[in-house]
């Protein structure tokens, strides 16, 4: 997560803040672990794994100005090998592309 | 002696041909004589699209590797792949993708050879805008789900002819379970996966 912080603010945006929990998933419900991340303006994001492991199958969910999430997304799921610098590098790549980071 | 009667025989036999190719053509369009047109109440009533329909393309970021062989694959070279190269994971960083549908001529390359498939084809056709260059999507409007005929509560979905069931003509008031006429395409696939005994499998 502090990788995460620092990747965010070396993009030129706010670092969001992010909490690391088990928690039940977005829109399906059931436990899991998760990265829960808010940028200024109430744009959340889920980052959820469904076993406790950086390989995992991951899902992502987005939701802006405090509203609950209501599409689950499969996030990276071609990816063999997962490290944690892809992995920052990547949940970077999808905020930035959703335009919560920065201006185009 | 006789050499005429070959020429008679040829004369009479392109005449008798002649006849039957007029009368097989005369009988298409005679068959539209009992066809009337059948009006849509458009915004209303629309259309159902049929498989394979190529609309607005829908674009998943997470799956890009920034390739870019859907620019080259694009007879405009179109879509605009915005990378830089990540030195920590050695991998290229997606920082924007485009596609302007007001240019696109939805041909379906880009789809066809997206390595990943982050490419694809959806049956969203409304792409009406005020302003050209509204129709320029960015990552975010590519990635939002497509609107659907048949999912919309404000729309009543009608079925194109080709997908009415034998005999009927007009989409209106046909029940939505009745299958229409001829194999779909899966049976036609489970009947090539298991041909019966002893016949040859086609390609």
């Amino acid at each position: 997560m502090p990788a995460m912080a620092r990747a965010c603010q070396a993009h030129g945006g706010h670092a969001p803040a992010m909490e690391l929990l088990e928690a039940p998933m977005p829109v399906v419900g059931g436990s899991c672990w998760q990265i829960r991340g808010e940028l200024p303006g109430q744009k959340r994001f889920w980052l959820c794994f469904t076993t406790a492991d950086i390989n995992a199958r991951k899902t992502i969910a987005l939701a802006e100005s405090g509203g609950q999430p209501s599409l689950l997304e499969p996030f990276l799921i071609d990816e063999k090998r997962m490290s944690l610098a892809l992995l920052v590098s990547r949940l970077v790549q999808r905020l930035d592309g959703q335009k919560w980071l920065g201006p185009n | 002696m006789f050499g005429f009667l070959r020429q008679v025989g040829d004369y009479t036999r392109d005449a008798v041909d002649a006849a039957r190719y007029l009368t097989q053509g005369l009988a298409v369009t005679f068959d539209h004589m009992k066809r009337r047109p059948i009006t849509v109440q458009y915004p209303y009533e629309k259309l159902i699209p049929s498989e394979r329909y190529r609309g607005r393309i829908h674009f998943e970021l997470d799956k890009c590797i920034a390739c870019e062989v859907c620019v080259r694959v694009c007879p405009i070279n179109l879509p605009v792949v915005d990378w830089v190269m990540n030195k920590e994971t050695r991998k290229k960083q997606l920082r924007n993708y485009s596609i302007d549908f007001g240019v696109c001529i939805f041909c379906g390359n880009c789809v066809e050879y997206c390595p990943t498939n982050c490419l694809s084809m959806t049956e969203e056709y409304e792409l009406a805008s005020f302003d050209r260059h509204s129709l320029n999507f960015d990552s975010v409007a590519l990635g939002r789900l497509p609107t659907n005929v048949t999912t919309d509560a404000s729309v009543t979905p009608l079925r194109e002819l080709a997908y009415l069931p034998r005999g009927e003509m007009d989409p209106h008031g046909v029940a939505a379970d009745r299958r229409r006429a001829g194999r779909l395409p899966s049976e036609v696939a489970a009947e090539w996966a298991a041909p019966a005994g002893g016949e040859e499998v086609r390609p």
